[in-house]
């Protein structure tokens, strides 16, 4: 069994080395197209967490006053859900406050222990069912100067702009990065193909002394294998890039103010380092699956 | 050791394309075996049949006792480490030692290395090649190549060894030398079977002959001659 494997990695390192102009184009493909790929699920990733109290239709939120006494919320509370014009609206309290805070700073653990549940305010969060612009502020209004309200505040046009267009622009990249996986997967299958017709003639012996069929298959699919794998491995390296210096650059620029909240944590990067490495296997797998049972008549 | 019950088998396309027709024949365990015929007559059929490199188009197949035809795909390896061949053109891997191209054998069906080391010298002094070990197979004469060859199919000791026209590229002092070699592996209790054009090689062994022609079983003759 140590021989079989030796022999298997020996086989698949020779192949690999052999025609190394295909092994760099296959990999580089898979690691390019990954890379994109991966990108546009950190700048979802980032978009939603930068406008995480926006999702879903709600078009203004009522911050209420940590003191606010149980009468002054039971008021809002009945006002809000009375309204014909709230379609519907959630209660954010203050405990939910400080998780979602916590969520948003997980790698910033100072100013998480620096705030407390105490120090956020309860808020409810209102889905009109008009969402017109006017129609909207006025609504809002209406809660402004209640008492127990520390502030309304309305979700504006530039953030509904952001989430249209990064989701545009994502998609874009993801369907651009899928057309480029399947170009990935043609490449890797046809790399396979070309060191099968290379080994045509240790493919006939071992056919002939009685080599197992997974024992001949087992090599050229490593091969694939490998290069899913160095591929995603360069594509995640590139996320952690785009992560450190472009998405938290976003965040850290004075002059869009907007894109402050930009933010995808370690534990979103690593969730979708370990898609992007298994989708780099799994294509790398299936593109010389493909060209061993096409190709390789055993 | 082999049976052939009415075996057939045509290929698609074309009109008269029977390679071999309503075949039926036995072969004892360690009997030497000539398949004479002219070309075209089915002999490789025959021999690519018995290794399972094609399957029939009708009748059964038995080797060692077990129908071929039932073998599922991932058993068939299986059946090949039983049977050895060697070939006219030797099939060695050119970028391969003697030595490497015998361990290959071994290798490939996992063999511990231990056993490799021990059973590749061995079979190298048998086939008279001790002294090339570490030469390439563009090195050798032709017939050095089919004792590589040979060397190659019998390594593994398989109960068959099957021969398609071993000695149609050599010459005939070195078919001869060849021949001894076969003969010897025989002995040991090896079925051959052997298809050749070699007039002078069938005539001198006087082993069984199955003459073959259109496909057809014309004669089947203990001790015979080429015609």
């Amino acid at each position: 069994m140590a021989l079989k494997i030796s022999y298997m990695l020996k086989e698949t390192g020779t192949n690999l080395v052999r025609r190394i102009s295909l092994t760099i184009a296959a990999i580089l493909t898979i690691s390019i197209s990954l890379a994109l790929f991966g990108s546009s699920l950190l700048a979802r990733d980032g978009v939603a967490n930068a406008t995480q109290r926006w999702e879903g239709g709600i078009e203004f939120v009522v911050w209420m006053n940590p003191e606010a006494d149980a009468d002054q919320d039971a008021a809002i509370r009945r006002s809000i859900e009375e309204s014909p014009a709230v379609a519907s609206s959630t209660y954010v309290s203050q405990e939910e406050a400080f998780e979602e805070f916590r969520e948003m700073f997980a790698d910033s653990p100072e100013l998480i222990e620096a705030v407390e549940a105490s120090d956020l305010p309860p808020s409810y969060r209102v889905v009109p069912t008009d969402p017109d612009a006017d129609v909207v502020v006025e609504l809002g209004s209406q809660f402004r100067n209640q008492p127990g309200v520390r502030d309304v505040v309305f979700a504006s046009e530039a953030i509904k702009d952001i989430q249209l267009q990064a989701n545009r622009i994502s998609n874009g990249l993801l369907w651009v990065s899928i057309a480029l996986l399947i170009a990935s997967a043609l490449l890797i299958l046809n790399t396979i193909v070309v060191a099968i017709g290379a080994r045509r003639q240790e493919i006939e012996v071992m056919k002939l002394v009685g080599a197992s069929n997974w024992f001949i298959r087992l090599p050229f699919m490593l091969e694939g294998l490998v290069h899913g794998l160095i591929g995603a491995g360069f594509a995640v390296l590139a996320m952690w890039g785009v992560r450190n210096w472009v998405i938290d650059g976003f965040s850290r620029s004075q002059s869009l103010a907007l894109l402050e909240g930009l933010k995808v944590n370690n534990a979103e990067l690593i969730n979708r380092s370990l898609w992007v490495l298994a989708i780099g296997v799994a294509v790398g797998i299936v593109g010389s699956a493909f060209a061993v049972s096409t190709k390789l008549d055993v | 050791m082999i049976k052939l019950e009415n075996v057939s088998k045509s290929y698609k396309g074309g009109t008269n394309t029977a390679a071999l027709q309503n075949a039926n024949i036995d072969i004892g365990k360690g009997e030497f075996v000539f398949l004479v015929g002219p070309s075209g007559s089915g002999k490789s059929t025959f021999i690519r049949l018995l290794n399972k490199e094609e399957d029939p188009s009708d009748g059964r197949i038995f080797v060692a006792g077990k129908d071929i035809g039932q073998l599922s795909s991932w058993k068939v390896p299986y059946l090949r480490r039983n049977i050895g061949c060697i070939f006219q053109d030797f099939k060695l891997l050119e970028k391969r030692t003697v030595a490497e191209n015998v361990a290959f054998a071994l290798e490939v069906i996992g063999r511990p290395r231990s056993v490799i080391t021990k059973q590749v010298p061995a079979i190298l002094e048998l086939v008279g090649l001790a002294d090339k070990v570490d030469s390439f197979p563009t090195q050798l004469s032709g017939g050095e190549q089919q004792r590589v060859s040979i060397a190659r199919a019998f390594v593994n000791r398989p109960l068959i060894l099957l021969a398609d026209e071993p000695t149609g590229n050599l010459d005939p002092t070195t078919s001869v030398g060849i021949m001894r070699l076969l003969d010897r592996i025989n002995r040991t209790g090896t079925t051959v079977v052997m298809a050749t054009h070699d007039r002078g090689i069938v005539d001198t062994m006087r082993r069984r002959v199955v003459e073959l022609d259109k496909g057809t079983i014309v004669r089947d003759q203990a001790q015979g001659v080429y015609e």
